[in-house]
């Protein structure tokens, strides 16, 4: 008895201890993820904002970054090496496919769901993102892509589809997503008040999407203008593409966060980024030329203005160079000479600095011809900043009194009315179907009625005469009005493709991807490189990046080996940004 | 031989003591039976705790002999009152005990000392065994040996102990992470980590322990949560090597396991009280080695000029600059500076420009103090042990360290002869006021600091409280406009305000325990239950103050972690005699239940807290705040088998089987077995090698173990974000696979155990391969896919390699003792196969570098052998890449070799350096890990010392590339090749005279320069600026192209060379190529120096303790490193909040800003008993 009860005590212990360990939990239920929600439970309309957002951000960051100093633009006076040295390395696409394997699960969503405008801005959105992959990049997976949930090694490593199928395929998604934007918006009920607040571009308007729809068929069949005939196609759709800047596809900013910021504002990232972001002297003379007043939405003028003056120096006096005197500073000529100085002139600036040339014989720039200031491309490879006699510069803070930073008022903020992430404008329309008339195509309208257009846009768009025209007032460089600019001989619509192109390159300020385009396709504007230039040539695409060589390179070798090395490949190998992909080839373009 | 005689008996006082009080036990049963001219003594032997079987009992000088049963009995006649028992026991101290009128005997042994061959070893699920019947090997660590020196983490004392195991601190702060890694890398997808046991407890433990969301440029690792061990605490540490060990632990022991059991009550005389305090101070001697020869500048001094003058008075431009090129101090200038007070006409007085060691002036003596005080006691039925100890540190960085309190209880009561109840219970609450970020820490700041500012003179950091930081900025702009520089803009964190003004603290309160029931059945049966828990909370606050150039507004952030495990077992023991045989069998049940969360409230990067100082959650914008959670939860349940027969203590079979259910697998199939096996045969007991033999063991083990995966692994999940206002939804990028399953790894070892001359001389020797299949990775995918990774279930990385160790115990006499052992590991792992398409597996790429490898068999693209045949991977684990430098590669063309400059003249990479492009630069795994250790006992003084080495093995430094680019190095002072007189005029005739030394390059820090930054060391005249001439050119030797397929040269004739200023080439020249910044591994440290005496008992007594001892030590002093680069090799890690490709936060064999001076640290310890 004794010896049982011990043991049921024994058994009791033993028991309370094991039940401790609480009973048996369903592992399925232990196993469903907390964190996240599933495929299953996405929502179109919030898919649908990701995939705008991403979009918008990484086109309009390279526009108003890379490719604005890249097209001469803008300058980056420090760590400039990608921006404004043409030193390019390989760009990695894996965002771009991200937001297109997002957009893939909104358009099945959509088409789940029978959403028409939803499946309509999926198309949109898919030609948009593939468009750019095969603009910049040539080759690469199209059909086969965004596959890698499907088992099977075809499916894991897809392969590149030609430039030439890519294009195809874009313009094919952009006809197969009008029909969707069909009727108003009272007669899509799929459009409610968050896909409003979803569509970040045009607030669930399905009249504008199809406009934009129209209007990057129009972008592409110019940008294939050079390889075949597109002159029926331009003709069938020059009715239906933006009719107004009111039409132009652009994010507004929100300033919440540096993602959602204009990518230079100090805001959230310091003030270095901002500071190092400049002008740049091509475009800066171009507009000095010009008279045109865009510049003063553009940039700041120099906090000390350069004047060059003998008498503020002692006669014989060669080596004093500069001297400063009621916040203006004065240059010596007479040491300016000693040192090697001279005033930036455009025409000469590629003797001045010839790229390649030994430092020892280079001429160095100063610019004293306007409060506005810009640095000449490629001027060096290290001392940017010191450009324009600038002693306050340094690497690591890139102040310069001599040099127009962006104007501060309008660009160091998060957001503003002149902040926004540009897609496509009215303004490049009219520039497009001025090219088009000018090759004779019938485009309502003659080629010096969409080019006068194209700068009346561009002007609206920057509100130059409404919000800005004080300052194009105060400022003595520039025409006050649009009638007095277009009348200028060196504006007027002149008859050639260059000045249409130099007009669009100007009003693709901080929205650079299609100037760029269009430099590769025609040449124009004709661009110099400078001393620091990483090559002889600025270069034409991007090369396949790291991560995709890495991992798809059975695939990339393929691709890359039909791509056209030219002598500006150097050590790079075939996969270059001086290669030339389809697109070029055979058109003894840009260079 | 009369070197190796019968060893002495060195049996400790506390033994001592309790053998005295237990005899008088003993008399109580005396004369039992008094007729017969012999007596039966009858006793039982154990380590202290735990029975010892098979111990032999002699009588001295006669035959009779018996052996202790499975519970530590014996039984033996002997002649009468006036013999004297002789215990021996393998790896213990023998004892001889006069019988006089005792007829009971317990015995307690102490292990030898420096004894790590044979003895008794705790295994798997706490079964302790005899070492010689084991079929795989165990490394064990003694507390004492733990103990001897003070460690603010304990693994840190593991290091160069055992073979086979890799102690690596992986920064140089009390916090810092510590990796322990056994017999190699052998999974891909994880920390390589090893499980932790302590007491029976599973506790967490992993390197993935930096923060997230802390602020920018704020990366901050706040340690391994094993740190909350308290050495002292420790009796014994078991490392489980190789799966045939672990497999009972299943799928968590697949890197091995460490098994701690903590000390409990030991029979006391007098109060049971031991107090110990040890006190330490580190004490740097050893600074990184900085450019302290100019202030900032890009230009060199040559007068006042207008980029570094006021009205033609010198300014000194910290502040301003990184660049260190600037004004050379020391040299009897003066200059304007940050701290020049006024004169009466309102101008700036220059004062001299000296140079400051600021590294060396900002640390401080760092200071550990750990008091403990433990009560102990045991009787027949109770035995207990209550420690507290505090550990007060103190960093060499002011206001870092770490404070850490622990209480250990460790109870056991016997209801009655067969029911036990005990219970272990172990709270910790450790807490750090500040912990310096890592990758951009403060000591980045002072490195920083133009070397003209005295850092102490900017200790009154505010200048603004609240708002803005004093910063070391000229009063005056540098350049010809007046005004000061505004500090929101310019300069450098001001490192007194980084370190008061940014921190980083932590509390962790974590408890872990267990209670447990055993049960005696009968002789043969046992069984026991047990509960136990592992549960921590954790709570990091951050907080930066305005003004921080890294979160201009401040930052402010919460986070709360929590994680529980709970572990349910029990175990039924069979144990029984057959004849010659001795089988033991086991059979039990685990119930594992893991679960934890985070939680973080913080201010958005760059949005800032509203008012100045205040620090709470309240003072974040609503618009700024940001909020994250998450929590996970696992189960594994598993049964278990295991049974050990022995033949006549000559050869042992252990097998084992277990089989889990894991919830983080699909359904229908989660479960998996896997069984081992492993065989001990003592050959000399098979077979007479003599007497000078003692031992000579064979062993063998295969084991095959399952393993599991993350929760959460199976399906893709859509993320939810915002973009300003809106709301968006995502796609992870990473894909999951629902078809996922379990691991598997197949792991043979083969080993020697030797012992000569009573063990006197001691060998071990293992060979170990391990196959782990099935290994569920994270590769990379193709963009283009739509995921950039993916979860396989692939590949087969085989981990191979030696361990050796080798004891001896040189002097063994009545006042001497010198023992020394020396261990020896060489490990390789290979990635065998990957899956189809993946040619390579990518641990982390940075720069130029990374690491990842081919898979073996997998041509390496691009990369060809003297003969140019395609080089083929042999799939090692752990090289390091780099950019090949363009050269001439035509044979035929006399500059064969020579660098192919480009236009500027500088150094290009083949291929624009891409990753079908690039080379090996080396291996961060080393060729051999050695450690020795040494005793030697004189009378009452110990000397223990402990040698790590490492040679071989390579890491690129990220310091050594970043501030190579700021000319922040010493070196780059002056590495222009220096021109003997008589070639000034014909530069490329001295050059061309050895290309090998002069043009061409290979290794390390290899690029070449002729020029300097002044005339004086070489420089050439060189047009800076346009308008100014400097003496600082400077240029690569080596050719360029003539555009027509010729080569023009590069090498000083004046009117081909492409010259640089001197600044730009040694800072640019590098940038591209990792080896510039690589470096050989190879280390020598001191691990330990310790000398510890007991005083003598007479002494003790008459101070009424019952014992004391003193002991003096230093430890962790870096003897030697290959490299010299003024980094600690050890510390080759790298971490960042982000996972690196094995899901690990740490990067291996890439160092970033680990410049923390190295220390010399002096400790006393005192341990009194009452």
């Amino acid at each position: 008895m004794k010896s049982a009860k011990k043991i049921t005590a024994v058994i009791c212990v033993f028991a309370a201890i094991l039940a401790m360990g609480s009973s048996c939990k369903k592992f399925a239920v232990l196993n469903s993820d907390p964190n996240h929600i599933t495929p299953s439970e996405a929502s179109p309309d919030y898919l649908l904002s990701g995939v705008l957002t991403n979009s918008a951000s990484w086109y309009g960051n390279l526009g108003s970054g890379m490719m604005s100093g890249n097209m001469q633009q803008t300058y980056q006076d420090a760590f400039n090496g990608g921006f404004s040295q043409y030193q390019w390395d390989g760009m990695d696409w894996s965002g771009n496919y991200a937001t297109l394997n997002n957009n893939k699960l909104l358009l099945q969503k959509a088409q789940a769901y029978g959403w028409n405008f939803h499946q309509g801005v999926a198309l949109v959105m898919r030609a948009f993102n593939f468009g750019n992959i095969a603009d910049y990049w040539g080759d690469a997976p199209d059909s086969a892509a965004l596959k890698g949930d499907e088992s099977g090694l075809q499916n894991q490593f897809p392969a590149f589809e030609t430039q030439q199928q890519m294009y195809a395929d874009v313009l094919a998604d952009l006809k197969a997503a009008i029909p969707f934007f069909n009727g108003t918006v009272d007669q899509h009920a799929e459009i409610t008040g968050i896909t409003k607040t979803a569509d970040v571009i045009y607030g669930g308007d399905p009249t504008l999407w199809k406009k934009f729809a129209y209007s990057l068929m129009l972008r592409y069949y110019m940008r294939l203008s050079s390889k075949m005939n597109v002159q029926a196609n331009v003709e069938a759709i020059a009715d239906s593409v933006f009719q107004a800047t009111s039409d132009n596809c652009v994010m507004m900013l929100q300033g919440a966060d540096q993602a959602s910021s204009y990518q230079f504002c100090s805001k959230f990232n310091g003030p270095s980024g901002f500071n190092r972001n400049k002008l740049c002297g091509t475009l800066t003379m171009k507009l000095k030329a010009l008279n045109d007043p865009r510049i003063v939405i553009m940039g700041e003028p120099v906090a000390t203005p350069s004047v060059v003056d003998a008498t503020q120096f002692a006669a014989g006096d060669n080596s004093t160079l500069v001297t400063i005197v009621n916040n203006v500073r004065y240059i010596n000529p007479a040491a300016a000479a000693a040192e090697h100085y001279k005033q930036f002139d455009p025409a000469t600036y590629s003797q001045d600095r010839p790229y390649g040339a030994q430092r020892a014989s280079l001429w160095n720039l100063y610019d004293t011809s306007s409060v506005y200031v810009g640095i000449p491309i490629s001027y060096d490879t290290y001392g940017d900043f010191l450009y324009n006699i600038n002693g306050s510069g340094t690497q690591s803070n890139s102040l310069s009194n001599y040099v127009s930073y962006l104007r501060k008022d309008i660009y160091d903020n998060p957001s503003g009315p002149l902040l926004f992430q540009t897609l496509a404008t009215y303004n490049e329309i009219c520039f497009d179907l001025a090219e088009a008339a000018l090759k004779g195509w019938n485009v309502k309208g003659s080629a010096q009625t969409w080019y006068n257009k194209g700068i009346q846009a561009s002007f609206d768009e920057w509100q130059i005469f409404s919000s800005y025209q004080n300052d194009v007032n105060n400022y003595f460089g520039c025409v006050k009005d649009y009638s007095t600019y277009i009348a200028q001989p060196s504006v007027a619509y002149d008859g050639t493709l260059q000045r249409i192109i130099e007009q669009k390159w100007i009003a693709s300020w901080q929205a650079c991807n299609e100037a760029y385009m269009d430099w590769r396709r025609t040449g124009y504007p004709a661009l110099t490189i400078g001393w620091g230039s990483y090559r002889a040539q600025i270069p034409v695409r991007f090369a396949y990046d790291n991560a995709e060589l890495q991992s798809n390179s059975a695939n990339a070798e393929v691709a890359i080996a039909k791509l056209a090395t030219t002598p500006y490949v150097a050590t790079d190998g075939s996969n270059s940004s001086w290669s030339k992909f389809w697109l070029l080839q055979g058109t003894n373009k840009p260079w | 031989m009369p070197l190796f005689k019968w060893p002495m008996l060195l049996v400790g006082f506390s033994l001592f003591a309790s053998s005295v009080a237990m005899a008088q036990d003993g008399t109580a049963a005396k004369k039992a039976d008094g007729r017969q001219a012999t007596i039966v003594v009858k006793g039982k032997i154990t380590d202290g705790a735990t029975p010892l079987v098979g111990a032999n009992i002699t009588e001295k000088g006669k035959k009779n002999s018996t052996a202790s049963d499975a519970a530590g009995n014996f039984q033996l006649a002997v002649a009468g009152p006036g013999a004297t028992l002789v215990v021996t026991y393998v790896g213990y101290d023998s004892v001889e005990l006069p019988v006089n009128d005792r007829i009971l005997f317990d015995v307690a042994l102490i292990p030898a000392k420096g004894n790590s061959l044979s003895g008794v070893v705790v295994t798997a699920l706490g079964i302790t065994r005899s070492k010689r019947s084991l079929g795989y090997d165990v490394g064990q660590v003694n507390g004492d040996d733990l103990n001897r020196v003070a460690q603010t983490n304990v693994l840190n004392g593991l290091a160069g102990q055992v073979s086979g195991v890799t102690v690596s601190a992986t920064g140089g702060n009390p916090t810092s992470s510590v990796s322990v890694v056994i017999r190699g890398t052998r999974s891909l997808n994880s920390d390589n980590q090893p499980l932790f046991v302590i007491d029976g407890i599973p506790v967490k433990n992993s390197l993935s322990n930096v923060g997230v969301n802390n602020g920018n440029s704020n990366d901050v690792d706040y340690g391994n949560v094993i740190s909350d061990l308290n050495p002292n605490d420790i009796e014994s540490v078991s490392v489980l090597k190789g799966p045939s060990a672990a497999a009972l632990y299943g799928s968590r022991a697949g890197n091995g396991v460490v098994l701690i059991t903590t000390k409990s009550g030991k029979k006391s005389k007098g109060l049971g009280v031991t107090f110990s305090t040890t006190n330490e101070l580190s004490v740097p001697y050893h600074y990184f080695p900085l450019n302290l020869d100019y202030t900032v500048g890009t230009d060199p001094y040559t007068e006042p000029n207008g980029f570094n003058s006021w009205n033609g008075v010198l300014v000194d431009l910290a502040g301003t600059n990184t660049y260190r090129f600037g004004t050379p101090l020391n040299v009897g200038l003066n200059a304007i500076q940050w701290n020049s007070p006024m004169d009466g006409n309102g101008n700036y007085k220059a004062l001299p420009l000296v140079s400051h060691n600021n590294l060396k002036s900002f640390v401080q003596t760092g200071i550990t103090s750990t008091n403990s005080v433990s009560i102990e006691n045991s009787t027949e039925k109770d035995n207990y042990r209550f420690s507290f100890t505090n550990t007060a540190n103190q960093g060499i960085i002011p206001t870092t360290g770490l404070s850490r309190n622990n209480l250990s209880l460790n109870i056991d009561h016997k209801v009655n002869d067969a029911f036990k109840l005990s219970t272990v219970i172990n709270y910790t609450r450790s807490a750090a006021d500040n912990i310096v970020g890592g990758n951009d820490g403060v000591l980045k700041d002072v490195a920083y600091l133009s070397p003209s500012v005295d850092v102490n003179q900017l200790k009154n950091y505010w200048l603004t409280p609240g708002l803005q930081q004093r910063k070391a900025l000229p009063p005056v702009g540098q350049d010809q406009s007046p005004g000061a520089l505004d500090p929101a803009d310019n300069g450098d964190n001001n490192p007194w305000f980084t370190l008061n003004q940014v921190k980083n603290g932590f509390v962790r309160n974590h408890l872990f325990g267990n209670i447990k029931a055993t049960y005696e059945f009968s002789k043969h049966i046992s069984a026991f239950a047990r509960y136990s828990q592992d549960l921590y909370y954790e709570n990091r606050e951050t907080k930066m103050s305005k003004s921080n150039n890294n979160e201009l507004y401040g930052y402010y952030g919460l986070t709360g972690i929590n994680n529980n495990e709970s572990n349910t077992d029990f175990l039924v023991t069979y144990h029984n005699k057959f004849k010659k045989f001795d089988l033991s069998a086991s059979v039990g049940g685990n119930l594992q239940y893991v679960n934890g969360a985070s939680q973080q409230v913080y201010s958005a990067p760059g949005g800032g807290i509203i008012a100045p100082e205040f620090f709470n959650v309240s003072n974040i914008s609503q618009a700024n705040i940001r909020n994250a959670s998450s929590s996970y939860q696992k189960a594994v349940y598993s049964t278990y088998a295991t049974a050990s027969l022995g033949y006549e203590d000559l050869a042992y079979l252990d097998v084992t089987g277990r089989n889990d259910w894991s919830s983080t697998l699909p359904t229908g199939n989660n479960s998996y077995f896997y069984p081992s096996a492993s065989l001990s045969l003592l050959l000399n007991k098979m077979f007479n090698f003599g007497r000078d033999v003692s031992l000579v063991k064979i062993r063998g083990g295969w084991a095959s173990v399952g393993k599991d995966t993350d929760p959460y692994n199976l399906y893709g999940t859509v993320g939810i974000g915002s973009f300003g206002g809106v709301v968006t939804q995502a796609l992870s990028s990473t894909l999951r696979n629902p078809n996922l399953k379990p691991e598997q790894a197949i792991s043979t070892e083969l080993g020697v155990d030797l012992g000569f001359y009573n063990n006197r001389l001691r060998f071990t020797g293992t060979v170990y391969r391990s196959d782990n299949k099935n290994q569920v990775l994270s590769i990379s995918t193709p963009g283009s896919s739509g995921y950039t990774g993916r979860q396989i279930n692939a590949g087969l990385v085989r981990s191979e390699g030696i361990e050796l160790q080798l004891g001896a115990t040189i002097i063994n006499k009545k006042d001497w003792k010198w023992d020394v052992s020396v261990n020896y590991t060489k490990n390789n792992a290979y990635v065998m196969s990957l899956a189809d398409g993946v040619p390579y597996f990518s641990f982390w790429q940075s720069g130029p570098t990374g690491s990842w490898t081919y898979a073996k068999g997998q041509p390496i693209p691009n990369n060809f052998d003297a003969n140019g045949k395609q080089v083929i991977s042999d799939g090692k684990l752990g090289q390091l890449w780099d950019n090949e430098m363009a050269t001439v590669t035509d044979k035929n063309s006399p500059y064969y070799g020579y660098p192919l400059l480009d236009n500027g003249g500088g150094f290009q990479k083949v291929n624009g350096g891409n990753f079908q492009h690039k080379i090996v630069a080396g291996n961060f795994n080393p060729k051999l890990l050695m450690g020795v250790q040494t005793s030697l006992t004189w009378k009452i003084f110990t000397l223990n010392a402990s040698f790590d080495m490492r040679l071989g093995g390579i890491f690129y430094s990220r310091t050594y590339r970043y501030m190579q680019s700021d000319a922040t190095l010493a070196k780059q002072v002056n590495v222009g090749i220096p021109i003997p007189a008589k070639y000034a005029n014909n530069i490329p005739e001295y050059l061309k005279s050895n290309p090998d030394a002069f043009i061409k390059v290979k290794g390390f820090q290899y690029f070449h320069l002729v020029g300097g930054p002044n005339a004086a060391k070489g420089g050439f005249n060189y047009n800076t600026n346009g308008n100014i001439y400097f003496p600082d050119g400077a240029f690569y030797p080596g050719v360029y192209s003539d555009g027509n397929g010729g080569y023009v040269e590069n090498l000083g004739d004046p009117n081909l060379t492409k010259y640089d200023n001197y600044e730009d080439a040694v800072t640019n020249g590098p940038w591209s190529f990792a080896r510039m910044d690589m470096f050989d591994a190879s280390y020598i440290k001191l691990r330990e120096l310790s000398i510890a005496t007991q005083l003598p008992k007479k002494l003790a007594t008459a101070l009424k303790l019952q014992g004391i001892s003193v002991s003096v030590y230093t430890r962790n002093i870096i003897l030697w490193t290959k490299a010299k680069a003024g980094i600690d090799p050890e510390q080759a890690f790298r971490y960042q909040p982000g996972p690196q490709g094995n899901g690990s936060q740490f990067s291996q064999g890439v160092e970033y800003y680990n410049i923390n001076p190295w220390t010399l640290p002096v400790g006393i310890k005192l341990n009194v008993r009452f």
